[in-house]
């Protein structure tokens, strides 16, 4: 499913805090567009407060906005005679902290929530849930009638997000899901989320993580203050951001393998005129570099 | 994105905003006592000019202080009818099956909603001018003698303002949790009651488990570092009453005992 | 449910008070629900279910009050009967649940729920009918707006006050009532 956003804006108002009647008007988002194709692979970055979390929140449906449409495959999702059902089924969103949406008495029971008006019989909600459980990582028979409230966090994570892949949605958006991960987990998941972009789902993350941004999305939005400022082929943002910021003289990289690279080619600009390659961006790139470096190979050529 | 609502208080200077929130709440006692004390036309007299006095002296928009008033037409509307139809049934002007109009029920039942808005537009003057903040911080103080009964006030005022801090936190976790389960497919709209009753489930359920976390969270960091109870807290420093809170105090004193001595 | 500390009850209090707050308006947006589910009604229940009487006593004084100041609903002229309702609640919510002890947890909750719930209803009544809107309060009315209107509302609580103390206790957030199976 592909979503189109045009000329999109999103302004909150903040009721009675000036004078009488006076609102203040909080512009969150400001004339976004941009497309993402079925099987994408997109994350979206920007500092907090950018309106990240407002841009999906618009594209789940959960919002409605102030001007411009969303469509999915064509069709304009805020459109009075658009089934909200066929939102909800197409779209699952991974919110922070999801683990505080869990309520129900069993694993189970809270997994299949969302399969509640799907239409499936019982037998098909059972195999999804199990597919589901598996997935992420569970024993079904062993977890299935437990409480999800008395699992560990880690545990209730996984469970909450079961949740949303039971739906088996086309189109799945993650809210900083590694935020709180510890390095061993946020591995698994990252590479649970490549396989299932890999069979097809599409995958749109919001993370801080510049790594794993380059590691694993194919796209990337840059949002600053509510407005896209960046949006292209993940390698080619990451060098020119990274251009951007040598440009204006920061002695900063934005990803630690560009960091690394970078010192590199300072120190090698120093003994012999000729430079590192400075397309570098992920470890893998990194390590491919440092291979030629080393081999005396040297020179540009992307990994 | 963390704000605490400001409820109805419109910003302001008047002389009501400048009134200590203290005098303002026990002023607002008088003229509660002034209002329901009416009996004669001219306590009306008193209890309406007093107020129109004290609308004018708060510089408010008129609509701000009627503004609720338009909704409860059909609470004073039964108010009235009550008394009209059921006040006096042995002076009726007409009569029907239980219902008997009379005279002296439709006077009760104008007397009963005159008063009734009167109560509404001065809580509403109170609300419009005062800070939520100020009212709560007021009300810690003038609850202070229920101590001489044994009520632990300190830990009340603590409980409260505790209770204000959490309030844009829980807004903000709970707003969360809302679009986290529409996300999944939660469905309010169910006509039959045990289903409505199960839809709320995965709302309040884990709105509850949020913030009782969190108290359990913050009480444990409170004993952590010692705390045992409020009575030894260090206090805000009062702010005395200045001249023109004594004299609001003494002109709604004084009005009351006209009311009550005079006009009765 | 009483082994919590002091200082425990008090904060959970507090949060009790702060969804008094929010509830109300959480379920603004959702069709019908704020009249329905009369959502203060819950923390008030439950904080004298968890809490006790004293505590429970307080959450329905203070959190309709602080709703009033700080979204301005219900209107100041309205608190005096909603705040002697809910006082009632916690009140008598905290005493049956310490006196109530079947060894059936929901069996407990059930009771002491449906007791609060009549028990402050009768107070509230009475109370309009004494000090409030003397003369203009009859029987009918009372038995009206309070069972009649409030039906929905006491069916969704008595489904859901119960489960929330379940998740509670399975979250380990309260100690369990009956520490073998409850």
């Amino acid at each position: 499913m592909r979503i189109t956003i045009e000329n999109l804006s999103y302004t909150y108002d903040r009721r009675g805090r000036g004078r009488f009647d006076e609102t203040i008007e909080v512009n969150a988002l400001q004339g976004v567009s941009c497309t993402i194709e079925s099987g994408d692979f997109v994350g979206i970055m920007g500092q907090t407060g950018c309106g990240k979390t407002t841009l999906i929140q618009l594209i789940a449906g959960l919002l409605t906005p102030t001007a411009g449409r969303i469509c999915l495959d064509g069709q304009d999702i805020n459109d009075r005679s658009y089934d909200r059902n066929v939102l909800r089924q197409a779209i699952g969103v991974v919110f922070q902290y999801p683990e505080q949406q869990l309520f129900a008495a069993t694993v189970e029971n809270d997994v299949a929530f969302g399969l509640k008006y799907s239409g499936l019989s019982a037998n098909a909600i059972d195999e999804r849930v199990k597919w589901a459980l598996e997935t992420m990582g569970f024993d079904f028979s062993k977890v299935r009638k437990q409480s999800p409230l008395a699992l560990s966090g880690g545990e209730k994570r996984r469970v909450a997000i079961a949740g949303v892949l039971a739906v088996q949605p086309k189109i799945i958006i993650f809210d900083e899901p590694i935020a709180g991960l510890d390095p061993y987990g946020r591995q698994d998941f990252l590479e649970l989320v490549a396989k299932l972009n890999d069979n097809g789902t599409t995958i749109i993350m919001i993370s801080h993580n510049m790594n794993a941004l380059a590691k694993y999305t194919k796209h990337l939005l840059v949002l600053e203050d509510g407005r896209l400022i960046m949006a292209g082929e993940t390698r080619a943002v990451f060098l020119s951001l990274n251009n951007d910021l040598q440009v204006r003289g920061i002695r900063r990289a934005i990803t630690e393998p560009q960091h690394v690279a970078a010192l590199i080619a300072k120190h090698r600009k120093c003994q012999c005129q000729d430079s590192f390659r400075d397309d570098v961006v992920t470890y893998d790139d990194l390590i491919s570099a440092l291979k030629g470096y080393l081999l005396g190979v040297g020179g540009g050529g992307s990994a | 994105m963390r704000w605490l609502p400001a409820g109805r208080y419109v910003v302001g200077n008047s002389l009501l905003h400048r009134l200590d929130a203290r005098a303002k709440i026990i002023c607002l006692l008088f003229l509660l006592a002034i209002v329901i004390g009416t009996a004669s036309v001219g306590s009306y007299v008193l209890a309406l000019s007093a107020i129109g006095m004290i609308i004018l002296l708060s510089q408010l928009p008129l609509r701000h202080v009627f503004g609720n008033v338009g909704r409860l037409w059909l609470f004073l509307g039964t108010i009235f009818l009550m008394n009209a139809l059921f006040f006096d049934s042995e002076n009726a002007l007409c009569s029907w099956w239980i219902f008997h109009l009379s005279i002296s029920g439709i006077k009760q039942g104008f007397s009963l909603v005159v008063n009734v808005l009167l109560v509404i537009i001065l809580s509403n003057v109170l609300t419009l001018t005062t800070s939520p903040n100020e009212i709560t911080t007021a009300l810690e103080s003038l609850i202070k003698p229920l101590r001489l009964l044994g009520v632990p006030t300190e830990d009340v005022a603590m409980i409260i303002s505790v209770a204000i801090q959490f309030i844009p936190t829980l807004m903000e976790e709970t707003e969360a949790i809302k679009m986290a389960q529409i996300a999944r497919g939660a469905r309010f709209e169910s006509k039959k009651l045990r289903e409505r009753a199960l839809s709320f489930m995965p709302l309040v359920v884990p709105i509850f488990l949020s913030a009782f976390r969190r108290a359990d969270e913050l009480s444990l960091a409170m004993e952590a570092r010692g705390y045992r109870n409020a009575t030894n807290r260090t206090k805000r420093k009062k702010e005395p009453f200045v001249w023109q809170d004594y004299m609001a105090l003494s002109a709604c004193g004084a009005l009351c005992l006209i009311q009550f001595l005079v006009l009765r | 449910m009483q082994k919590m500390s002091y200082v425990k009850r008090s904060i959970i209090t507090a949060a009790c008070v702060a969804l008094c707050v929010i509830l109300p308006m959480a379920f603004h947006s959702i069709q019908n629900a704020g009249s329905i589910l009369s959502p203060m009604h819950i923390p008030v229940l439950l904080c004298g279910l968890i809490c006790g009487p004293a505590f429970g006593l307080l959450s329905g004084l203070v959190g309709p009050l602080l709703s009033s100041l700080f979204t301005g609903m219900p209107p100041m002229a309205y608190l005096p009967p909603m705040i002697i309702e809910l006082a009632v609640y916690g009140l008598v919510a905290g005493l049956m649940i310490s006196l109530i002890r079947t060894k059936k947890l929901y069996v407990d909750l059930y009771l002491c729920l449906v007791i609060a719930m009549i028990a402050g209803r009768i107070v509230a009544g009475i109370a309009m009918a004494l000090i409030f809107v003397p003369g203009s309060y009859s029987m009918a009315v009372w038995t009206a707006s309070y069972f009649i209107t409030a039906w929905p509302g006491i069916v969704i609580q008595l489904a859901l006050i119960p489960t929330i103390v379940f998740a509670l206790m399975k979250a380990r957030i309260i100690p369990e009532r009956y520490s073998e199976k409850a």
